[in-house]
């Protein structure tokens, strides 16, 4: 399913990273990629604040929408 | 320099890599919190080493060649060739800071990690086992802690030890020791590109090169010039692992990389059990500060709080810069809690006595039969009395109360220079122009300071705690409902400070479009200049009206939404909003060194602009106020001959349906090219000759005698002067950052139309319901309006 | 003028002259505080190419 479909406090499993080579790039720098579990810290209006290792990452709610997870 | 030794500063944004580098080379450079404030690398000299250079790069995630921050140190590492290089590590964030760690390995280059926070690490339970990580990357291992300066030269002496010995290689003409971080497949395509690429890179970085090449990195391939055959054979191996992994050639590098990571983690960090996975009180901030209803009420709270403290009535900066303006500046102050009354009656009362006696004395020798005295700032009748013979003759002895005698009094500096330019002989004129053309000028500005000092603090206390990035990702939720992206947003706040670096942050966003937009639109936020404009008319005009200084800021903020908008319905700027994606720090608690080092900075350069910027201007225009075309000196009263009143006069109808159609006016909001501050400056200059006894009213009496509704034109005039193109030199850094000079014009034009448009609409509008009468300016500003709204709603077009 | 205004007439002329020459010379001072002409708010930093 979609990042954007995980609620606030839970954790998924990233799958697959969806959207332009640059943004995957970017987010695999961050530290997006398949494997890793991320938790969702807050939510509002479709954007995003996830825990990714132990960063917090803000993310627009496209980006969040090609993401794919699944339950960690 | 010969023997010097290059050290190249390389982390992730946030790492505490600027602190670092302040403490080891003692400068100050500004530590700012979210990427693309440092879009440029700094350089300093090593304590204590003279010939050690430290550069300072851009915070950067990874090595590729995309963004400006990563190719400008991947330049200075490549090509520069550092002689060594210090990583820095978030100890908190240890597993993705690694990312560029092994990057950075890979490069050959001695190298040592220093693992900063490691005072937060050691809060936190959290362990690290330094020697387990150095062994897996090669390099040197430290725990540093920057911001309480715990190992930090130590860090920066080990890294030129490193330098000074060489080149890590395990022997002549042998390959470098590098960590293998990849598997399989991979390795194996890699050795075979090292091959074929031998001879044309230096050795000790050919696996990197490699790498690179693996990941098809254009810039790379073509710099090698590894021709097509070659590449073609290349080709083959790479195809062969995506094939047999499934995925692509750069995906594939950055997952190994993360599971090299991952399993070093699992042998060299022991987390605390009892913070695993649990929210931190950041988290839990951020619940609040980011929700959906309260973020922006929070947002607009802390601007009010910010202000109410800077120009409230009440308030601390409306306290100090009374007393700078009227007492340290000017006059003279008594020392507080010095005061005393002398013959039953205190300094303001013995002063008030004295004004009603001159009163009385003036009234008399014009032959009338009343005196008065009037409010300095209302400019209303405080007290009307009847005069006859022997007030007269009793006024007439009345001695000017000594302030000394009410208490420790201080002469201000404007007193104190006209008083030894008195003594000294000088004549009238010349102390003219220094009084009241250069010192009244340049007073005029640093009046303000507390203002300014008050609104850079707030200012720095939210950036340094972490709170601006996520005011950034609050627009964005919300502009991206307009099809704008908060990407945009992180100039505007740098804005605040001052519209250059702002317009430069630009720079850091790479769709052109959004750049443009946000090239043109982050000059509306109020930059320093400007809110020492906004001190002064919430002091002339404002005072029980603070608010009106906070929403300025809101809209600025409302001005960059609505012509954000209005510019996406263009063909030129149509498009996607541009994805979003920011590291949110940690909150911390900043640091009383780095907020004052921040504010200091900011207050050290608006005093210097006032010496170097504002005094040769009102030099300039105190000569050309003081002297008519043919270069006669002009008396007191003879202002409107002279060469400022005649240049104001043929542009002060541009302004009149603005509200405040006089040369003095246009003359103020002209200079104000020059320095946004200089307008106040201006302003105080040119209203020498009008009512009142301070440079505060005579301003006030100026809006008065060219407005029915002074308040109206005063607002007007404020925003006009806030809204409209930035000052020269913002506007020179628009044109560069556009790249062309018809973008450069388009934003200039278009700064131009809002401001004016604005003001107009302010002023007309505002008369009109303030019961002035509807008039043809009324119905024109009216059109305009709608059309300004139509622009903001219409259907978009496609983009270009 | 008396020998004195005409002192401090040089001087002010004088002072004001020197701050625009310095401006020309070294840009104008930027508004993060320093004059270094090499912090990224300088406003006179020629086109320095990044990139």
């Amino acid at each position: 399913m979609s990042l954007a479909k995980v609620k606030i406090g839970e954790r998924a499993r990233i799958a697959h990273v969806g959207g332009t080579e640059a943004l995957r790039r970017h987010l695999g720098a961050l530290g997006f990629v398949a494997g890793t579990v991320v938790r969702v810290v807050g939510a509002s209006f479709g954007n995003m604040i996830l825990a990714v290792h132990e960063s917090r990452v803000a993310v627009d709610d496209a980006t969040a929408a090609g993401i794919e997870v699944d339950a960690a | 320099m010969a023997n010097s030794v290059k050290i190249a500063l390389a982390g992730n944004p946030n790492c505490g890599k600027t602190t670092l580098f302040n403490a080891i080379t003692g400068s100050e450079q500004y530590v700012g919190n979210w990427p693309g404030v440092t879009v440029e690398k700094k350089d300093g000299v090593l304590r204590g080493h003279k010939e050690v250079v430290v550069q300072d790069l851009p915070g950067i995630y990874s090595l590729s060649p995309y963004s400006t921050e990563e190719k400008v140190s991947r330049k200075f590492l490549v090509e520069d060739r550092p002689d060594a290089i210090l990583n820095i590590v978030d100890g908190t964030n240890l597993e993705r800071n690694l990312y560029l760690s092994t990057q950075l390995a890979e490069l050959g280059l001695p190298m040592v990690m220093a693992v900063n926070m490691m005072d937060v690490v050691r809060k936190n339970g959290d362990k690290i086992d330094f020697a387990k990580i150095g062994k897996a990357l090669r390099c040197e291992v430290v725990g540093i802690s920057a911001l309480k300066q715990e190992g930090d030269m130590e860090a920066a002496e080990k890294a030129v030890t490193l330098a000074k010995k060489g080149v890590v290689e395990k022997g002549p003409g042998k390959m470098p020791d590098v960590p293998h971080v990849f598997t399989g497949s991979v390795e194996h395509a890699i050795a075979h590109i090292e091959e074929s690429i031998q001879g044309k890179v230096p050795l000790r970085s050919i696996r990197w090169y490699a790498i690179k090449i693996f990941e098809r990195d254009r810039e790379i391939i073509r710099d090698l010039g590894i021709g097509v055959g070659e590449m073609k054979h290349i080709e083959e191996h790479i195809r062969d692992c995506e094939k047999e992994l499934g995925d692509d050639a750069e995906s594939i590098i950055t997952n190994q990389r993360y599971d090299f990571i991952k399993t070093l983690m699992d042998k060299s960090l022991a987390l605390n059990e009892r913070r695993k996975n649990k929210a931190t009180l950041s988290d839990r901030i951020d619940k609040v500060v980011t929700h959906r209803i309260l973020a922006l009420p929070i947002f607009i709270l802390s601007l009010c709080a910010m202000w109410w403290l800077a120009v409230a009535e009440k308030g601390p900066g409306t306290l100090l810069t009374d007393w700078a303006n009227d007492g340290f500046l000017s006059e003279g102050w008594h020392v507080p809690f010095t005061t005393h009354e002398v013959d039953g009656k205190d300094y303001e009362e013995a002063s008030k006595d004295f004004a009603k006696a001159e009163a009385t004395v003036a009234a008399w020798e014009d032959g009338k039969k009343k005196a008065f005295i009037e409010d300095e700032e209302t400019g209303k009748v405080d007290e009307e009395w009847e005069i006859d013979e022997a007030a007269y003759k009793a006024a007439k002895e009345a001695k000017e109360p000594d302030p000394s005698k009410y208490g420790i009094w201080v002469p201000g500096i404007g007193a104190l220079i006209g008083e030894a330019l008195e003594k000294a002989g000088v004549g009238d004129t010349v102390k003219s122009l220094v009084v009241d053309g250069a010192w009244g000028g340049v007073s005029t500005v640093l009046g303000f300071v507390p203002v300014i000092f008050i609104v850079f603090l707030f200012l720095a206390f939210l950036e340094d705690c972490g709170y601006m990035a996520r005011v950034a990702f609050i627009m964005d939720c919300i502009l991206r409902r307009f099809g704008l992206s908060g990407k945009s947003f992180i100039p505007i706040l740098i804005g605040k400070g001052c519209g250059v670096p702002a317009v430069m942050a630009a720079r850091t966003i790479e769709d052109e479009r959004a750049r443009r937009m946000t090239v043109i639109l982050s000059t509306f936020i109020p930059c320093g200049a400007k809110t020492v404009i906004i001190a002064m008319f919430a002091s002339l005009f404002f005072r029980e009206q603070w608010y009106v200084a906070a929403l300025m800021d809101v809209v600025g903020i409302a001005i960059i939404v609505l012509g954000g908008l209005a510019l996406k319905k263009t063909r030129a700027f149509a498009g996607e909003a541009s994805s979003f994606v920011l590291e949110l720090p940690a909150y911390h608690m900043p640091t009383f060194s780095g907020v004052w080092h921040h504010t200091w900075n900011r207050l050290k350069g608006y005093i210097l602009k006032a010496g170097l910027i504002i005094f040769p201007a009102c030099v300039f225009l105190w000569f050309v106020m003081h002297f008519d075309w043919s270069l006669t000196l002009l008396g007191d009263e003879e202002i409107e001959k002279s060469i400022l009143h005649d240049l104001g006069s043929w542009i002060a109808w541009l302004f009149a349906p603005l509200g405040f159609g006089s040369w003095q006016g246009a003359a103020a909001s002209v200079s104000a090219e020059i320095a946004k501050e200089q307008a106040t400056a201006t302003l105080g200059l040119v209203t020498a000759g009008m009512d009142g006894a301070t440079t505060g009213s005579h301003i006030q009496a100026l809006f008065a005698s060219v407005s029915a509704f002074p308040k109206l034109a005063a607002l007007s005039f404020m925003m006009f002067n806030l809204f409209v193109p930035p000052c020269m030199v913002a506007i020179a850094v628009t044109f560069r950052e556009m790249g062309s000079q018809r973008w450069g014009w388009f934003a200039v034009g278009f700064q131009m139309l809002v401001g004016y448009v604005l003001a107009m609409s302010v002023y007309q509008l505002g008369v009109f319901f303030a019961g002035g009468g509807f008039g043809v300016w009324t119905a024109v500003a009216i059109l305009v309006d709608l059309w300004c709204v139509w622009m903001i709603v219409r259907p978009g077009r496609r983009a270009a | 003028m008396s020998f004195a205004s005409v002192v401090v007439l040089a001087a002010v002329v004088a002072l004001a002259g020197l701050a625009v020459w310095r401006n020309v010379k070294k840009g104008a001072p930027c508004d993060c505080g320093c004059s270094c002409g090499k912090c990224s708010c300088c406003p006179t930093r020629q086109g320095e190419n990044l990139v």
